[in-house]
């Protein structure tokens, strides 16, 4: 009596244990294979949900799971059918049920060598057209898990590289400079401003930092394979805008009517007066940037207060001594009048023009400066692009010369501002951060960061689409059989146990 | 002997549970001494906890006292735990919902519930600390009557109400005309303060046009002055000329972005001097020392100038005398000569005397939640000796009554087994109905 009992009561653990050996066991196998694509930003584009206090994870990281529970709830629905149809026979049942069970576990892998290998195959040659290396099915099948991993490795350098902190971007305000609000677009993973431009205290997150580096590069390049070089083309469409008073550029800083525009459904992003409102006189962008006025006021005070310091006399005539003045007489400039106009006179009276020409711009063969070269200068370090009106090169028509005038905006002066340069100029360019007190890492050159950006948008495409079949795949092909086993192992178990059961109501009078 | 275990048991519950809490907690109460009863928030709340658990200790030992009933003694123990858990662990899962967001609020976003959470030792020394340095800024530039003794107020604290005044007043300046000002106009102290300070940031937080509330006065006595040229083997102290006494000790003052983070700057110059040829080196040396006090004066009028930075940063030469590398540029905020401390330190200690109470609750907290078991144990432990007190004078006839009852209930019961036919039941529960009826008829 005592041994049956103990029978039935080991038979029962067995049962349980067999039971979570088949199909729980899978979908913890595929839990444990999907890992490291949860970790990965580019695998794992979705994002924590929550209903109530139960966390879910959505986004094609996580689906092999998802895929691994449905099998199981297909699994369980053919129990719960079996039990309702097939109610005398218990070996019928049984054999039902682990035939099921086999579908189930062959036919989704049936399923992805079949149909989805010659899916992936295409795709792999697609990108082999554009010379970017995929590896084969057989290979990405086995070793998925170590091949995201390496690039999770690839995108960790690149963030640090631009100094991208977040893989999700970063907004530091709300608001921008002039009051207006940002907004967040999840999907791009940014934070936009009203005229459709990044916010101002968006650090780029990796998504935006590869497009914008996309859009340089490739347009450059496409330029470059016509024997063109895409930034004069660019400055030239500039001028033109700025010195043709049709263009649609002047007709929106005039504030002209929206059927005037030669641009198709052009619309103003509040009213025809936000050009005039944001750097017309006491404009509101105007505030937060070196003016000319701005400019003037603070040379007027720097002349005056260096021309009362008596020191300054002094220490006029040891300069002299070490630098040539010609004659020139230094505190007479010092005073309220000192001016933008009166310095440039100076240098140029100097001969220093040419040299600080030549400085910026190698090719320059100009001998002296003007004010617009000085606030061409100032421009790299004081301006503010206000958040409620278009850029110039909204208008410019070429669309692939206008994306490559936002990439040049973003990349060199927005990233300079936040501490992300994206391309760096100069002769030995710097990138990432470029701070006071940091001077950034050396540029990639344009091939490599085309070839990086291919290889991140062929393994986007790629691991979305196949790496969560491949985490399935992989525990349906290893434990398949196993579990199949199991499954017959719980089923034969419960025929033992109530056999059991059944001597038990036999005996259940003898004390 | 009972009765003496009981009362161990007991101790060894809540009582110690408090004496546990309190030993935790004597750092926080000699921190914030002078912010009075907050700082014994947490401890109050535990005592208002002990309170209604001694009450159900005491109702429940006197009820199962009287009736010497086992059920009493029982539902007595169901009682004391549930009580036990509540009061220890169970109120607090539902505080720990509501805490971070009082924290946030309290310290507008500088002080993160889990930054306090296991931390709260060091930050209630952090936070008394604050307190301390404010005191003595203050007691330095005379903004603190200087003939009483600097003691006098580190003892009074926060009760003294000239201090009380400068923390809240002068905050509210360094608040609306500094910080406010700089995040109004967007992201650039956050850039400024996440390692982003590029140029153009700078240039930003030092030209951009700011509201500024001109009416909001600032305490300050006297004007304390940093040297223009200073030596890097002096005494700190001798860093500033003699306080000079304000025209207006109530007029407003203006913030520049160095007074946030509150630390000075320093360009080091030190490396450039060493590669300098020497005589050449002992030109510069002199030149800066004869014309620097004239010069940096002279920058220091134009960066304060509305038109320029409109607020002081006190530039200032530091001269490597021990040692020439030392020489640089120094930046130099106007935190400590007006009295205050850096934005995020200030911002702190204007709410301190709340920051108290709500770290005062941390120690409680953990406390009780941990001991929180030992407390639950003890009053099973009390309970089952209760129940065994009862058990012995009360010859258990309750239960057994009940037990005999049902049973005959089921006695007289027939059955025909017919109903067993049903394709419903599984072959467990036929066997376990089979096996039950031909027991009851059996017997």
């Amino acid at each position: 009596m005592l041994k049956l009992r103990r029978n039935i009561t080991a038979a029962r653990i067995f049962q349980f244990l067999f039971y979570a050996l088949g199909f729980p066991l899978i979908v913890h196998l595929v839990l444990v294979s999907s890992g490291p694509l949860i970790d990965n930003g580019l695998v794992n584009s979705g994002k924590e949900q929550l209903i109530g206090t139960i966390n879910y994870y959505t986004g094609p990281a996580v689906m092999g799971i998802y895929y691994g529970l449905a099998l199981w709830a297909i699994f369980i629905v053919g129990q719960l059918l079996l039990k309702l149809f097939v109610r005398k026979n218990r070996w019928t049942r049984t054999a039902i049920a682990v035939i099921l069970a086999a579908i189930i576990i062959v036919g989704p892998v049936l399923y992805i060598d079949l149909l989805k290998k010659p899916e992936y195959d295409a795709l792999q040659a697609s990108f082999a057209e554009r010379n970017i290396e995929v590896e084969d099915w057989g290979k990405s099948a086995s070793k998925f898990g170590e091949f995201t991993e390496d690039n999770q490795a690839d995108i960790d350098s690149f963030m640090r590289t631009y100094n991208i902190q977040k893989f999700k971007g970063k907004n530091y305000s709300d608001t921008n400079a002039d009051g207006s609000l940002s907004i967040e677009n999840e999907e791009d993973a940014a934070w936009y401003s009203p005229n459709g431009m990044y916010a101002d205290g968006y650090v780029f997150s990796f998504k935006q930092a590869n497009k914008v580096l996309k859009d340089y590069y490739t347009n450059k390049a496409a330029y470059e394979a016509d024997g063109e070089n895409i930034e004069i083309e660019l400055q030239q469409a500039l001028e033109e805008l700025e010195s043709n008073p049709y263009s649609d550029w002047s007709r929106y800083k005039r504030g002209d009517a929206e059927s005037s525009f030669s641009m198709e459904d052009f619309s103003y992003i509040t009213d025809s007066d936000e050009y005039k409102v944001a750097y017309g006189e006491d404009g509101i962008a105007r505030k937060y940037y070196l003016t000319e006025e701005r400019l003037a006021q603070v040379l007027s005070v720097l002349g005056r207060e260096l021309g009362e310091n008596e020191s300054i006399g002094s220490l006029l005539p040891a300069i002299s001594s070490f630098i040539d003045l010609g004659g020139l007489d230094i505190m007479s400039l010092l005073n309220e009048d000192l001016s933008l106009e009166v310095l440039v006179d100076v240098v140029n009276g100097l001969g220093l023009g040419g040299t600080l020409r030549q400085l910026v711009d190698p090719t320059s063969t100009e001998t002296e400066i003007d004010e617009a070269f000085v606030f061409g200068l100032l421009a790299n370090y004081s301006s503010y692009q206000s958040p409620m009106t278009y850029p110039v090169f909204y208008f410019i028509e070429d669309e692939g010369l206008r994306d490559f005038a936002y990439a040049n905006y973003y990349a060199k002066i927005h990233g300079a501002k936040i501490g992300s340069v994206l391309v760096g100029t100069g002769e030995n360019p710097k990138v990432g951060h470029i701070t006071m007190d940091a001077s950034g890492m050396p540029a990639p050159t344009q091939e490599e960061v085309l070839a990086t950006i291919d290889q991140f948008e062929a393994f986007e495409t790629i691991s979305q689409k196949f790496y969560p079949l491949f985490a399935l795949r992989e525990s349906l092909v290893k434990f398949g059989a196993f579990a199949t086993l199991c499954v017959f192992a719980a089923y034969a178990l419960t025929i033992y146990i109530d056999k059991k059961y059944a001597k038990l109501t036999l005996k259940a009078g003898v004390k | 002997m009972k009765t003496f275990i009981k009362i161990l048991l007991f101790i060894l519950g809540f009582p110690a549970l408090i004496g546990l809490a309190v030993y935790s907690s004597i750092n926080i109460f000699q921190e914030g001494q002078s912010y009075g009863f907050l700082t014994f928030a947490g401890v109050i709340v535990l005592a208002l906890f002990f309170v209604a658990y001694l009450i159900t200790f005491i109702v429940t030992e006197v009820k199962s006292k009287k009736s010497k009933s086992k059920k009493i003694a029982q539902k007595g123990m169901v009682a004391l735990v549930l009580v036990a858990f509540i009061f220890t662990g169970g109120l607090w899962i539902i505080i720990d919902v509501l805490l971070p967001d009082i924290l946030d609020d309290a310290t507008s976003g500088t002080l993160l519930f889990d930054d306090v959470r296991e931390n709260y030792k060091v930050q209630a020394q952090v936070n008394g600390q604050l307190l301390e340095d404010f005191i003595i800024r203050n007691y330095q530039n005379e903004n603190l009557d200087n003939s009483v003794a600097l003691e006098t107020y580190l003892q009074e604290g926060y009760r003294n109400e000239r201090v009380k005044l400068l923390i809240h007043e002068n905050f509210t300046s360094l608040d609306t005309n500094g910080y406010g000002a700089f995040t109004s106009t967007g992201p650039w102290v956050g850039l400024a303060d996440g390692d982003r300070l590029t140029i153009p940031v700078l240039v930003h937080l030092l030209f951009n046009e700011k509201e500024i509330d001109e009416t909001l006065p600032f305490y300050l006595e006297f004007d304390r002055i940093p040297k223009e040229i200073v030596y890097d083997d002096m005494d700190p102290e001798d860093y500033y000329y003699n306080n000079v006494e304000r025209d207006d000790p109530e007029a407003g003052v203006t913030w520049s972005v160095l007074d946030m983070a509150g630390s000075p700057m320093e360009i080091s110059l030190g490396g450039m001097l060493v590669d300098m040829d020497p005589g050449l080196r002992t030109l510069v040396l002199s030149l800066i020392q004869t014309l620097g006090p004239s010069l940096v004066g002279t920058l220091r009028d134009i960066v304060a100038d509305p038109a320029v930075a409109g607020a002081p940063i006190y530039l200032g030469i530091k001269i490597g005398r021990e040692d020439i590398e030392n020489t640089g540029i120094i930046l130099m905020p106007s935190n400590e000569s007006r009295g205050v401390l850096d934005y995020k330190a200030n911002a702190w200690l204007d709410s301190n005397n709340l920051l108290f109470a709500v770290i005062s609750i941390f120690p409680i907290r953990f406390w009780l939640y941990l001991w929180g078991a030992i407390v639950i144990a003890m009053s099973v432990a009390i309970g089952a000796i209760r129940m065994k007190e009862a058990k012995e004078d009360d010859d258990f006839q309750d239960e057994e009554a009940d037990y005999n009852n049902t049973y005959r209930e089921f006695k007289h019961t027939e059955y025909d087994d017919s109903d067993l036919d049903d394709p419903n039941l599984s072959p467990y529960e036929k066997a376990y109905f089979k096996a039950q009826r031909e027991r009851i008829r059996r017997a």
